[in-house]
């Protein structure tokens, strides 16, 4: 009686992967669309007349609607790459100058991994104060720096309002 | 032009491709070089902006083609040049770990 429980199972296997196809094939327009309009969204504004050209023209060459559909999604990881690569840079923590404010996260970084291995012993203790040290030394310095800058820029702001309001009087 | 882009396993697929045929379309050149969209136009892009590539419009009008209007991919002089030289810095690479 084995053979009938193979050949069911595999009637009932040969049916789900039917069903599965003819519903992937179905809603598979309906994702393709949904992704494309979702990656020009998603790209810079300069390139989204290029691409949403492009794109269409791209799936349009595509056999059948599950590739079409496959090749969306990854438009949209293409989107999100391209985005990604012309972002704005913010100006990050600075530590010194034009200098990257990275430098703290590795001195912390060295001095944790450095810990992390030998434990709080003799080394491990001078390890965070040979690398943390001057870290905090560099960011408490940096700060006072922006300090005075606000500071100064704030007197410029009251030395404005109180010429506006003479020039108001006259 | 943006700054020189890294020579990738990726890049060269690419700059194979265009050299073996030049004027191909992205869904093209992601069949020769089996590179998924997702990577490969970040890579177009990025190729193109550092002026190794260039692009141009299929001709015609959409209306009479009906379909969109393909986007056909050839490598510059420039990108030669900056290929081969991206290409001999890494024969020289493998030649002296082979000798090594």
């Amino acid at each position: 009686m084995s053979w009938v429980g193979d050949v069911t199972a595999s009637a009932v296997g040969a049916l789900l992967v039917a069903l599965l196809l003819g519903e992937a094939k179905g809603w598979a327009p309906r994702i393709t669309d949904r992704m494309l309009s979702r990656a020009i969204k998603r790209l810079p504004a300069v390139y989204q007349e290029r691409f949403a050209e492009e794109w269409s023209a791209a799936i349009a060459d595509l056999p059948t609607p599950v590739s079409k559909a496959i090749y969306a999604v990854n438009l949209r990881w293409a989107a999100e790459r391209i985005r990604w690569r012309v972002r704005p840079r913010k100006p990050g923590l600075q530590i010194w100058g034009k200098g990257p404010g990275g430098v703290v996260l590795v001195l912390a970084g060295g001095a944790w991994s450095l810990v992390a291995r030998r434990g709080l012993n003799g080394l491990g203790w001078l390890a965070l104060g040979v690398l943390v040290a001057p870290g905090t030394y560099l960011l408490a310095s940096r700060t006072a720096s922006e300090r005075a800058k606000v500071e100064t820029l704030d007197k410029s702001i009251a030395q404005l309002r109180a010429e506006i309001r003479t020039l108001r009087k006259q | 032009m943006s700054k020189q882009p890294r020579f990738t396993a990726q890049t060269a697929k690419v700059v194979d491709a265009l050299i073996a045929e030049s004027g191909l379309s992205g869904v093209e050149l992601g069949r020769r070089t089996g590179l998924l969209s997702g990577t490969l136009y970040p890579l177009l892009l990025r190729l193109e902006e550092a002026g190794w590539l260039a692009s141009v419009w299929e001709g015609g009008d959409p209306k009479v083609l009906g379909r969109p209007r393909r986007r056909y991919y050839s490598i510059t002089p420039t990108g030669l040049a900056a290929v081969r030289a991206a290409a001999n810095s890494q024969v020289s690479l493998f030649t002296r770990l082979a000798s090594a």
